[in-house]
């Protein structure tokens, strides 16, 4: 076992992990739950949390590697989980949302990246965030509605 | 805050009793040497794996993740990721835009913030995008014991207990087109093409053949003729994703295209 240190969502937090522990693991331990895992293949994107500034693949990152790291994942953003969640609601843009946290935290990675993203856009950024019960199109409504609302920006 | 015990159930992944995080290379070499320990560069494939190995080495103190501009060549550390390629404008302006091309359609933004150059071609993946690329260019490969590589060479050789520090790309005034076919949008490509109109000639790469990429120079002269001679040229084969027919037809028509670009 080793010890580890790291900021989530603004409080710096110590967790004791084994050296082969995922962050995606640690996060659920730290009460997380937000984070899923969903594949084994490091492709669906339903593990996305936010490091150093960059949405990864927390179920293929070692925890260890996150010392000293910023973290942050759907617990931290609340409020635009609740906002976009009502524009996804409202156009039933979903139907389980088993993937909602994953989309969502990408999309708040996008807005810092890309200044008023476009469709094509935000098809390109959020491909690595799989659903299996929609096509893509009502959340990609959803987004474009959400974006429109917030002036295109975070 | 103090958490549980995180990863106290295993989970169903690589699993190592060990976590290294050397600062200098000699300290990686020297861990490196024992047989049961393991290097991982991004760690995307920690999930596929159900080995366990005595510890891992983790490359990211050693300062590997950087790119580096010099008047003959530019340097990209092993740990440079492939979203730090994508986006890199210097690089980007000096292939086309053939790094933006070719690695933005791999799996998502997440996967592309962790997976790293130098992990893509230590592993000689045969579907790697950045390999097919890379062959056209003219690269060496750096290793922390000194030797150096010509890519072609490199994919060739067994792999061994040495690290992998960087990839050298010669500046040259070459144009590059890159063409690649998915059966749908972040899977592994079919089949990968890349084209480098170079001072020594046409070279031209395909990869996931299924096999790892190859490299030839194209004595032909027209888009149409490098087509017809890249589909005997390269062997191709079947797997799930496409047959070898298919395969041979794609060669014929990506290499055209790619070619119209840059001849």
């Amino acid at each position: 076992m080793m010890k580890v240190q790291f900021v989530l969502n603004g409080k710096t937090v110590q967790a004791r992990i084994a050296p082969d522990a995922t962050l995606y693991r640690t996060l659920r331990e730290l009460g997380c739950k937000s984070v899923k895992c969903g594949c084994e293949t490091s492709s669906c994107g339903l593990c996305t949390a936010i490091v150093n500034g960059k949405p990864v693949l927390s179920c293929s990152l070692l925890t260890a590697r996150c010392e000293g790291a910023v973290v942050e994942t759907l617990e931290g953003h609340r409020a635009e989980a609740e906002a976009f969640g009502a524009f996804l609601a409202a156009r039933g843009a979903d139907q389980c949302g088993f993937c909602n946290p994953g989309f969502i935290l990408n999309l708040i990675a996008m807005q810092r990246e890309t200044v008023h993203p476009t469709r094509a856009d935000v098809d390109r950024y959020l491909a690595g965030n799989l659903c299996r019960c929609s096509g893509f199109v009502g959340q990609t409504d959803a987004i474009m509605a959400y974006l429109e609302s917030k002036g295109g920006q975070a | 805050m103090v958490g549980k015990c995180a990863g106290m159930e295993k989970e169903a992944c690589m699993h190592f009793r060990q976590y290294y995080r050397p600062e200098t290379l000699d300290e990686a070499m020297k861990l490196a040497a024992r047989r049961s320990n393991r290097i991982i560069g991004g760690g995307l494939w920690l999930r596929q794996s159900r080995r366990t190995y005595g510890g891992v080495i983790d490359l990211s103190a050693l300062g590997l993740d950087k790119m580096e501009r010099t008047d003959d060549s530019f340097r990209i550390g092993a740990m440079v990721t492939l979203r730090q390629a994508e986006t890199d404008g210097e690089l980007n302006r000096m292939t086309g835009g053939a790094f933006s091309y070719m690695l933005s359609p791999v799996v998502g933004v997440q996967f592309r913030n962790l997976a790293t150059i130098g992990g893509s071609v230590w592993g000689r993946f045969g579907f790697s995008d950045v390999l097919t690329l890379l062959s056209v260019l003219g690269c060496m490969v750096e290793l922390a014991s000194g030797k150096t590589f010509a890519l072609s060479d490199f994919i060739a050789q067994p792999y061994d207990r040495d690290i992998l520090t960087g990839i050298r790309i010669p500046v040259c005034d070459c144009r590059v087109a890159c063409r690649a076919i998915r059966n749908s949008a972040t899977d592994f490509p079919v089949l990968s093409v890349a084209v480098a109109a170079a001072p020594d000639g046409l070279r031209v790469a395909v990869g996931a053949r299924p096999g790892v990429a190859m490299m030839r120079l194209c004595p032909e002269s027209t888009p149409q003729q490098a087509g017809q001679w890249a589909q005997e040229v390269f062997p191709v084969g079947s797997n799930m994703r496409a047959s070898a027919e298919y395969r041979r037809e794609l060669v014929r028509v990506l290499v055209r295209r790619a070619s119209e670009e840059v001849l």
